[in-house]
């Protein structure tokens, strides 16, 4: 079976940090989860950025069979759905709902329908008393939930989420374990929550220094690292 | 109402109080008075409104200096209404109908879409500054910052940069969620009889007004 996600020599330098990613290979097949691990700068995020084209660094990314490249970033985007590190820059308009939908809009998906998925996506949510809100009103647990309701709302093959529990207590953080073990997707989890990488990957990779130095089962990897 | 016929009832309000001739201060009057009305029969925040259409005051002021220095106060003061209530009369459209849908508006009406985009990120861009200069000033207080020129001065740059790097992952969510360029139309616009007749009415009225008084 062909791997969703196939990166082959992927490197990329940021302007002042040379060396960000250093010719990094990765496959991942549909239906897993993987935990991204490593120390800060060690090119986790700048990796993920590549799968949905934010970034564009030298060698070559094929996304559900799709290769990533300027023409096809808008076929690409549609595969993979990314939430950010901070929900608040992923929220941007004026509600909750209005925000929801707009990832569907994008689809052409018809408003009334963007509006009916969206409703029922914020019930299962538990946030369908907060449609008409400003999403900077909600707490960290509940812009975590609309940011990454928001993205399943496009129905992506493959779900990157980074450093997903920042900013959430430990009640939100099992809340979003539970729901992302619910989803049926091919989901890349970048943390350093080890507890959480446990509950929601059965894979892990260890990057450092722009590498990807290990791949395994993921309690492996944390005991190999001391990433507990 | 269809957000075009808003916007083209408030363009022709403002055509006509742009055009009236200074010294016709009953049709001054008469033309003020309508958004006046609006403000206080339509529920709205009044004192946020009438406060913030007064930030046009200043910039209006010095313009209305070249004809006091002339010795025309009436003129003054006529040009300093006009231009308030004109500012009143859009913050009311604004609050009537969203912003984006007035911009969606403006570009169905042939406004350029440069126009519109640059119109729209000022817009979503203005509340991320204002967030990170809250921030910076929260930071600075909790570490004794006081209300200095040269520290104010020192970071409004880093302001910017924050700013910057903010907009920057914002617009990298946008892509991700597949942005092209244009916000996408949250409410569908549809024209009715009843905008036709609203509109036609409407602008019967202030033409009326204007040029019939």
């Amino acid at each position: 079976m062909m791997p969703l996600i196939r990166v082959t020599n992927l490197s990329y330098d940021y302007p002042d940090s040379p060396g960000t990613l250093r010719e990094v290979s990765y496959t991942q097949d549909s239906g897993t989860s993987v935990a991204l691990l490593g120390p800060n700068g060690s090119g986790k995020t700048t990796f993920a950025l590549h799968l949905n084209g934010i970034l564009q660094g030298e060698g070559e990314i094929e996304i559900c069979g799709i290769r990533v490249e300027p023409a096809t970033l808008e076929a690409v985007r549609r595969k993979v759905g990314f939430v950010f590190q901070s929900a608040e820059n992923q929220l941007f308009l004026p509600t909750v709902l209005e925000d929801l939908m707009f990832g569907m809009l994008n689809q052409n998906v018809p408003v009334n329908e963007a509006k009916l998925r969206a409703e029922a996506m914020l019930e299962s949510m538990h946030l369908a008393s907060k449609a008409n809100k400003n999403p900077f009103h909600l707490s960290a647990g509940e812009k975590r939930r609309a940011a990454l309701a928001g993205v399943v709302l496009m129905k992506p093959e493959i779900l990157i989420l980074d450093e997903p529990t920042t900013f959430l207590d430990p009640p939100g953080i099992r809340e979003l374990a539970g729901l992302l073990n619910s989803l049926p997707l091919t989901k890349l989890i970048i943390t350093h929550d080890s507890q959480f990488a446990l509950q929601t990957t059965q894979q892990a990779v260890f990057f450092e220094a722009g590498q990807i130095i290990a791949s395994g089962p993921t309690q492996e990897i944390l005991d190999r690292f001391g990433w507990n | 109402m269809d957000p075009r016929a808003s916007l083209l009832l408030l363009l022709g309000y403002l055509a006509a109080l742009a055009t009236i001739p200074t010294g016709e201060n009953l049709l001054l009057g008469i033309l003020c008075s309508i958004p006046l009305a609006l403000l206080f029969l339509a529920r709205l925040p009044k004192v946020e409104l009438l406060s913030q259409a007064g930030y046009v005051l200043p910039f209006s002021f010095a313009i209305a200096v070249v004809a006091l220095l002339r010795g025309n106060k009436g003129q003054a003061v006529f040009f300093l209404l006009r231009s308030y209530i004109s500012v009143l009369a859009v913050l009311i459209a604004t609050k009537l109908v969203t912003t984006l849908e007035l911009l969606r508006a403006m570009e169905c009406l042939g406004v350029p879409r440069f126009l519109i985009i640059v119109t729209e990120f000022l817009l979503r861009y203005l509340q991320v500054l204002r967030q990170e200069a809250e921030s910076m000033r929260l930071a600075a207080l909790c570490r004794g910052g006081s209300h200095n020129r040269l520290i104010a001065a020192g970071t409004l740059g880093m302001l910017f940069v924050r700013s910057l790097e903010r907009s920057t992952s914002i617009h990298n969510a946008m892509l991700a969620r597949g942005f092209n360029g244009r916000l996408p139309r949250l409410h569908a616009m549809r024209w009715t009889l009843r905008d036709t007749a609203a509109l036609c009415s409407g602008l019967a009225l202030i033409a009326g007004l204007r040029w019939l008084l």
